[in-house]
């Protein structure tokens, strides 16, 4: 029975969330109808828009349009690489700060200096350094989105309970296991969160570094759109970027509810 | 000449701390012999933790060496399992009660063989049910039960518990006790028990053995006059048993001069 309330509660939930975002939606309708204003088309015709644009099938004959190579794929190509990178010295770097005080006391000072800097501070610099091309924005990417991960990853890796690593190397597991056994499943949740800043904060970064000296990419359609005064297919852009962050999120609530299903489970018998 | 199990030789160990050179073990010769369960009692704050550390090979002590089967050990030696106090902090959460018995065996025995020791291992210990459960769906005695199956499925020749039962209600605890003696019996296994309660020393040991506070030394060696299997009632009226008991609180109380008073104005 008391299964039963919960999954109610659940649906009702649901079903309250996505009700005020479709009451948005059709206030926001009703609003831009009405008004003949050419900076707010309706979200009827944006959807419209965004379909035509790069969903319906085009002369290849796919379910997506050339333009969606030109204006969405180098994005995402360069979100993913960007994160991937973050995530991998991240990760990297805050289990060793972490499981190792001489690399602590060495470097965090630096590390703490160096996560002060803003991202897109960084980008003439970037600009100067390695050029316009696809390098500068991954890049620019991997170095903003960092900083979540490892400082995530180093305080989750120095919460892991000792008694954990005692309990291994009392059965004489070796470090290599440890590490992979012991430590990273341990400080999963951890790391995780670390994982989600960072994706939000790639992707304000990717479309920083596509505002300048960029020929494709959602940042540069967005640019381009409102140079030339064509506000429906910026709107249709601002909508693909949201599209953007709702989707990546949902890939990292799934990945992690399936990795960390121990833990939610764990969380919900605690409380 | 055949060697004890365990030979520990002239133990000390210093804490280099801010304050100043902190020891905490001042020499501890012992040994215990396979087949034996010894328990080490002693106030709180003797260094039982210390020791345990050393023995386990967790710790390299300043002085001193630890000998297993006649093989002085340098770091954590083969052929040892370990209890700990605390279950929360030894058991792994993401894993399930099966896979956390089977942990120290992997990479080391074949997969059937792990399969078949983690089987043995929780049916010993009243678990086999529990194989695929996560630890923290079981009640605390429950969970201790399981750290003591993972021991049990290593086939450790000395087995040491660092007050394993002292974090369980009463009751528990007596099971707990049965239990282990129970094990102890099948697997074969040499028992180096660490605990602050005398009552518990005597009924499970064959030999007592207690620490001062630190710096910490031997005190007393007294052997348990009683025979196994035990009971939890009539073991404990035994009149053996309450001499026993008798003997090492008295062991324990002239080894402190001045008893308690002593303990309570240190605080």
């Amino acid at each position: 029975m008391n299964t039963s309330v919960k999954s109610n509660e659940r649906v009702l939930r649901i079903a309250v969330g996505w009700g005020a975002a479709v009451l948005l939606l059709l206030a926001w309708q009703l609003a831009t109808a009405r008004s003949q204003s050419l900076f707010f088309p309706t979200p009827l015709e944006i959807f419209d828009d965004l379909r035509e644009r790069w969903f319906s099938d085009g002369l290849s004959g796919g379910i997506v349009t050339d333009a969606f190579f030109v204006d969405i794929t180098p994005s995402l190509e360069r979100l993913l690489l960007g994160l991937l990178i973050a995530w991998s010295i991240g990760t990297t770097l805050g289990v060793l700060l972490g499981r190792v005080p001489v690399v602590a006391h060495t470097v965090e000072p630096i590390l703490h200096f160096m996560r002060a800097l803003p991202g897109p501070v960084l980008l003439p610099l970037a600009l100067v350094l390695v050029g316009t091309g696809t390098t500068m924005r991954v890049s620019l990417i991997a170095f903003g989105a960092v900083w979540p991960v490892l400082f995530n990853t180093y305080s989750a890796v120095r919460r892991v309970p000792e008694g954990y690593v005692e309990t291994a190397r009392v059965a004489r597991v070796s470090r290599v296991r440890v590490l992979f056994q012991v430590i990273l499943p341990s400080a999963g949740s951890g790391i995780f969160a670390g994982i989600r800043i960072s994706t939000s904060l790639g992707i304000i970064l990717l479309i920083a570094s596509e505002l300048v000296a960029a020929s494709d990419g959602i940042g540069f359609g967005l640019t381009q759109a409102q140079r030339s005064f064509q506000f429906l297919p910026m709107w249709s852009f601002i909508v693909a970027l949201s599209l953007l962050g709702y989707l990546s999120n949902l890939v990292l609530t799934g990945i992690e509810s399936g990795v960390l299903r121990w833990h939610r489970l764990h969380m919900s018998v605690q409380d | 000449m055949s060697h004890a199990l365990l030979e520990v030789q002239d133990l000390r160990h210093t804490y280099r701390t801010r304050q100043g050179d902190q020891t905490v073990l001042d020499g501890i010769t012992f040994d215990v012999r396979r087949g034996e369960f010894a328990s080490i009692v002693g106030p709180s704050g003797c260094g039982k933790t210390t020791l345990l550390r050393t023995l386990s090979g967790l710790l390299r002590p300043t002085h001193g060496t630890i000998a297993l089967s006649g093989k002085v050990i340098t770091g954590v030696p083969q052929g040892l399992a370990m209890v700990f106090q605390d279950y929360r902090a030894s058991l792994f959460p993401w894993r399930r009660v099966g896979a956390n018995v089977e942990f120290p065996l992997l990479g080391r025995v074949a997969k059937a063989e792990r399969r078949s020791r983690t089987a043995e291992s929780l049916a010993a210990v009243g678990l086999a049910d529990a194989a695929d459960k996560y630890p923290w769906q079981l009640s605390g005695g429950m969970q201790q039960r399981v750290a003591i199956a993972r021991a049990l499925a290593m086939r450790p020749e000395l087995l040491l518990m660092d007050e394993p039962f002292a974090s369980v209600d009463a009751q528990t605890r007596s099971d707990l006790e049965d239990l282990l003696l129970r094990v102890r019996e099948q697997f074969d296994v040499t028992i180096l028990f660490v605990t602050h309660d005398v009552d518990e020393s005597v009924y499970l040991s064959t030999r007592v053995l207690s620490l001062s506070k630190a710096p910490t030394v031997m005190t007393a060696d007294v052997a348990v006059p009683l025979t196994f299997p035990r009971d939890q009632i009539r073991t404990r009226e035994n009149p053996s048993f309450v001499e026993t008991r008798s003997e090492v609180a008295r062991l324990i109380r002239q080894a402190s001069p001045g008893g308690l008073s002593t303990a309570d104005s240190s605080h």
